[in-house]
């Protein structure tokens, strides 16, 4: 009988699903919490682009960027919360994301609009 | 894209008030749920909140004093109209220096480095100039 040869070590299941998702997350499983803010943000941000552009013709990519940045800061506080989910680096970045949008988004407005 | 004074003043005051309401919503909910992991241990987003908080301040004092030396400015009856405009004066240069400083965090942050971010404006400078010869070859041609 062969053997299968895992790619990570199995985690210990004694302790509560949750604990499984922290095992995971903090191992070999690291990038699940970067992919999930990246698809939070990309969810929101073409989602919002496509519907408003066939809903009204044209759409306001600054705007969806800042709605879709901080739909993305909520959960990566929340991560922040446990340890070994995220790491400081990336809350930075989400952080830091936000600001990029913003920038982007009031130096787009005109003069009527801010 | 903003095309005056005003509006560009205003806009980089919301930006700058943008960024301490993100900072500070950050912060205070590290502290208040006792995070583990915490955006105020880094030391580039701790001097970013302490300068936009700062020069946002300073912005308001001058404004006050500017609105003030307005507002108390008297003229003798018979003298001669103000030669000087220094009372209608206000100047934002904390503004756009906080401005620069949230660029330059969003650059060593993101990029990580000097070596990076050369790259990056490298690349940028090209693309530029790739579009501007382009252009100068279609007015050449002159076709749409």
């Amino acid at each position: 009988m062969m053997f299968l040869d895992y790619l990570y070590s199995l985690p210990n299941s004694t302790a509560g699903l949750d604990n499984i998702v922290l095992q995971m997350t903090s191992g070999s499983f690291y990038w699940l919490v970067p992919v999930m803010l990246f698809f939070t943000f990309m969810l929101v941000f073409m989602g919002g682009i496509s519907r408003q552009k066939l809903k009204s013709g044209t759409a306001d990519y600054s705007a969806w960027a800042i709605i879709a940045s901080m739909a993305t800061l909520l959960p990566a506080l929340l991560f922040s919360v446990t340890a070994g989910f995220i790491r400081l680096d990336w809350l930075i970045i989400v952080v830091v994301l936000n600001i990029a949008s913003a920038i982007w988004f009031f130096l787009d407005r005109k003069i009527t609009e801010v | 894209m903003a095309n005056s004074t005003i509006t560009m003043v205003t806009s980089i005051a919301m930006i700058i008030l943008f960024t301490i309401a993100i900072l500070a919503f950050s912060i205070g909910f590290a502290n208040d749920n006792s995070a583990a992991v915490r955006i105020d241990d880094d030391s580039d987003i701790n001097s970013l909140y302490d300068d936009t908080s700062g020069s946002t301040s300073s912005f308001r004092s001058e404004t006050e004093d500017s609105y003030k030396s307005i507002a108390n400015t008297t003229i003798e009856a018979g003298s001669d109209v103000i030669k000087s405009p220094a009372v209608f004066t206000l100047t934002w240069t904390n503004l756009f220096a906080t401005f620069g400083t949230i660029l330059n965090v969003i650059f060593v942050v993101v990029f990580g480095g000097n070596a990076t971010f050369a790259i990056f404006t490298t690349s940028l400078i090209a693309i530029i100039g790739f579009m501007f010869t382009l252009y100068i070859i279609k007015a050449w041609r002159g076709s749409p």
